[in-house]
């Protein structure tokens, strides 16, 4: 049961991108086209899911074990970098057609802040308290990252397939570009503020 | 003389990393709920620019090409790290209120993007002056939205009251607004610019 | 001067140097921060606790106990018990808060009546739950203050629930989160005569034992001047 809760919660209460504020610049620089933004989605979902498995463990086992927790933010992001270049290395060996899709998305992962963020707050457990019932173990931890990222998705698709049409009707000059998006992020921001509540 | 000044209003205007980049959208959009923590937020990132800026400048040529991106990475972590630390022990007010994204500066794209455009082809002097400029800019745009934010939502400047509470439009305080702001405010400099 | 090439020995070693250098520097801040920060941790407990308690003359906060997983500071003022300061949260409540447990002190004067309260941390909306910092202590609007009112007679409820406390608007699911664990705090300490008891215990054999080690110290203050 709190499975299903924790799912819900990440992908619609506390959707990463409309109420958690994280992954905004690939969500503004890459939803231009719908296939762009699965793609980014799915390379999102992989990366984020290995990687909290990967720095909950370095949490438990190395930092919190020796008293290092200062250490955190450095050896996350090293590991994310690390990560994020071996699962290239490996899913061109692997999967050449799937390295087409979702290779050119994998470098600019690494500065995702959504990876870290997530990476964060798994491994400090800080996520548990919003979910009645969720304790900060590691498959919870999974869980939970998993969800986010096709929270993440999600709201990719859904601003590209907006921004597609967007794309056809006249915008005033000034608002071209950047601003038309804030706009229609804050519009779907405001619809999935309705899901607050819910769990 | 010239280029130094360049340099510095470079960051401030023409290329200011939210109005003129569009990076560092995240802190930006979370972090400007007030204009004390859009501010603090700006001042945190300034303090990590400049220092990462000046070391990797002096560092760029010890550094084998193929790894300057996890030896970058490494320097800015490390002056992140310093802020949390200094953060937590001397303002615990604003530590908690800025909470994830103070660790999340390693990952904003000003910080390494500045390292990389900048600080890796240019002297210590002229890159801490960049830094700066990028920094004050982040800082200006952070504090002028979350002032905004904070009119807007709770009528209140700086904590300081300007009009009763029970006008503001509490939307601006939340998730929703910060795209709203930012998305008009953008918009205004945008026009501002041509 | 020319950047260094990039065999795998300079890779290596320029690495391994800038890692070490900064996870030096780091060990080093680190150590050096270590103190305020625990130092800032203490100050804003202590800060709650002279908050809410009575300000009189002489206020001595006595050793805090831990009762049902809540921590209770026993404050006196002239070897007479004035109050508690009560360290209560939202972890054992029937009703939930909005967006995860908060913590407030509490302080309640001997005969159960609420002095202050100070919210501790807190993730509520703001705007809405967060107004909680300000909203039940506000005496100028006596249906929201809940400072002064005696807990024995009257439960802490929102109207809603048909008590007598004005929730925050729009902010119920807080509120009503927000009393329950003001009250769960009082009831701890003054429903349970059986409580009481281990309490006022508590407190007596720690002054029993203040007095003993006074009594003694001054003993061996005579005996070395005999000396």
């Amino acid at each position: 049961m709190v499975y299903f809760l924790i799912i819900i919660s990440a992908i619609f209460v506390n959707n990463i991108v409309f109420s958690q504020f994280l992954g905004i610049c690939p969500f503004l620089g890459v939803s231009k086209r719908i296939n762009t933004a699965a793609g980014m989605g799915a390379a999102v979902t992989f990366v984020l899911t290995l990687a909290t498995i990967v720095t909950y463990l370095l949490q438990k086992y190395v930092l919190v074990r020796f008293g290092l927790e200062f250490l955190q933010t450095i050896l996350f992001i090293l590991v994310i970098a690390a990560l994020v270049q071996m699962i290239e290395i490996v899913l061109k060996k692997i999967s050449p057609s799937l390295y087409q899709a979702l290779g050119v998305f994998l470098p600019l992962i690494t500065t995702n802040c959504c990876i870290l963020g997530v990476a964060i707050l798994v491994a400090d457990g800080t996520w548990a308290g919003k979910i009645p019932g969720a304790e900060a173990n590691l498959l919870q931890g999974t869980v939970f990252a998993f969800a986010t990222a096709i929270g993440f998705a999600l709201a990719l698709i859904l601003f590209a397939g907006i921004r597609e049409q967007l794309s056809m009707n006249k915008v005033p000059k000034a608002m071209e570009g950047t601003p038309i998006a804030l706009l229609t992020a804050g519009l779907l921001a405001m619809a999935f503020m309705g899901f607050s509540g819910v769990v | 003389m010239n280029k130094p000044m360049n340099v510095f209003t470079n960051g401030l205007f023409r290329e200011n990393p939210t109005f003129g980049l569009v990076l560092g959208m995240c802190p930006t959009l979370a972090t400007t709920t007030s204009a004390v923590n859009g501010m603090s937020m700006g001042l945190a990132t300034l303090f990590v620019l400049v220092c990462s800026n000046v070391v990797i400048s002096l560092l760029r040529n010890l550094i084998p090409d193929k790894v300057h991106i996890p030896a970058y990475i490494v320097v800015i972590a490390s002056f992140v790290t310093m802020v949390q630390l200094l953060m937590q022990a001397y303002v615990p007010a604003i530590y908690e209120t800025l909470g994830l994204f103070i660790p999340l500066i390693v990952v904003n794209c000003i910080v390494l993007g500045r390292a990389e455009a900048f600080a890796a082809k240019n002297n210590a002097g002229l890159s801490a002056l960049d830094g700066l400029g990028m920094g004050l800019g982040f800082t200006l745009s952070l504090t002028i939205l979350g002032a905004i934010r904070e009119l807007l939502g709770t009528g209140t400047c700086f904590g300081l009251p300007v009009f009763n509470e029970q006008y503001g439009m509490l939307i601006f305080v939340l998730a929703p607004g910060a795209f709203l702001a930012l998305a008009y405010l953008m918009a205004i400099v945008n026009k501002i610019r041509k | 001067m020319k950047r260094l090439e990039s065999n795998f020995l300079n890779m290596v070693l320029s690495l391994t140097l800038v890692t070490i250098v900064a996870a030096g520097i780091l060990g080093g801040i680190y150590s050096v921060t270590q103190e305020p920060i625990k130092a800032a941790e203490t100050q804003k407990t202590q800060n709650a606790i002279i908050k809410v308690l009575p300000q009189v003359e002489g206020l001595e906060i006595r050793e805090a106990y831990t009762l049902d997983n809540l921590t209770i500071h026993p404050a006196y003022s002239n070897n007479e018990l004035v109050g508690y300061a009560v360290e209560t949260d939202t972890q054992e409540n029937q009703s939930k808060p909005f967006n995860g447990n908060f913590k407030l002190m509490v302080g309640f004067d001997n005969e159960g009546k609420v002095i202050q309260y100070s919210v501790i941390n807190q993730q509520e909306t703001p705007g809405l739950g967060a107004k909680m910092v300000n909203w039940f202590n506000d005496t100028e609007r006596p249906s929201r203050s809940i400072i002064g009112r005696e807990l024995n007679n009257e439960p802490l409820k929102v109207s809603k629930d048909g008590g007598n406390v004005d929730a925050i608007t729009a902010a119920t699911i807080t509120s009503r989160a927000f009393l329950e664990a003001v009250q769960h705090a009082h009831d701890l300490i003054f429903n349970d005569k059986e409580q009481t008891q281990v309490i006022t215990d508590i407190i007596e054999s720690t002054t029993d034992t203040a007095e003993q080690t006074t009594e003694a110290e001054q003993t061996t203050e005579k005996e070395a001047e005999n000396e």
